[in-house]
């Protein structure tokens, strides 16, 4: 089953994903905090508005990750942000994340020295999120 | 107080940017990285090949100029794809304030230089890369 991109159901399936997965609960052990992934509207690929995605992980846990406003998303402590097509590309294997902020198509904000020690974690995460199933907003 | 400054700017390439916050942000946390920073006097090349970037790091000072692309003669240059650039900053420095190459980080940087990955020119000036090393270590 295939969910609509960045539903809730979605968030449900990709916090499922994340806690099924021994890596990142290995690679992200000791990490505390909030990450806020911002979704920036492309009209022209059938998504009008901003989106957020809120992730509250907790020590190799996905403890709640929820849809939500660009605005809520960016309270959190990490926050990545990039256009609509750009998240497509990192959920379709097709753009690593880490090189998508080296080279400026995503924006981190947050402490770099941390992230970076979570690599492997972030990796991982990113696997997660190709194993769930979308249903992609400009192929319907 | 050391200052890292990007050269061009919002111009800044992504690479430049993400390693001058990383550059800025570690040394922000680790006040002893301070002397490392001010001794280094000299310019650094990092060529990160699978993304054909690179940024040229000056370092004059308590200042560190972050330039994209290649800027002037560089003492060391670091030439490697952007997974072991990672790896590079996740050395952990032992004791003596050498890197620790023996820890699985360090075998993996160890690995991707046997492998050709990683390529270091002016490897002779050994105190500035460790200097390097050190200023970059997350651990």
């Amino acid at each position: 089953m295939a969910y609509e991109a960045y539903s809730d159901e979605w968030a449900q399936a990709y916090k499922d994903e994340i806690n099924k997965s021994q890596v990142y609960k290995q690679a992200a052990a000791g990490w505390e905090g909030t990450v806020g992934l911002v979704v920036l509207a492309e009209p022209d690929k059938n998504v009008p508005d901003d989106r957020g995605v809120y992730m509250d992980l907790w020590h190799g846990e996905a403890r709640d990750i929820k849809v939500v406003s660009r605005e809520d998303a960016e309270k959190a402590d990490f926050v990545i942000t990039g256009p609509y097509s750009r998240w497509k590309a990192v959920a379709k294997k097709e753009l690593d994340a880490t090189k998508g902020i080296m080279l400026g198509q995503l924006k981190l904000k947050g402490d770099f020295p941390t992230l970076v020690r979570y690599t492997k974690a972030s990796q991982e995460m990113t696997e997660c999120t190709t194993r769930v199933p979308v249903n992609w907003p400009d192929e319907q | 107080m050391p200052e890292v400054v990007l050269a061009d700017g919002d111009n800044a390439s992504g690479l430049a940017s993400m390693m001058g916050t990383l550059l800025a942000q570690n040394v922000e946390r680790a006040p002893h990285k301070f002397e490392d920073f001010r001794r280094v006097e000299s310019s650094v090349l990092i060529e990160v090949t699978d993304l054909d970037e690179a940024i040229t790091l000056s370092f004059v000072g308590d200042r560190c100029t972050i330039h994209n692309g290649r800027r002037g003669r560089a003492r060391v240059g670091i030439r490697t794809d952007s997974e072991t650039l990672m790896l590079l900053s996740q050395l952990r420095v032992g004791p003596l304030g050498l890197p620790n190459y023996f820890d699985d980080s360090g075998k993996q940087v160890m690995r991707a230089m046997s492998r050709g990955r990683l390529r270091i020119r002016g490897m002779h000036h050994i105190a500035t890369l460790n200097r390097v090393t050190r200023l970059f270590s997350v651990t």
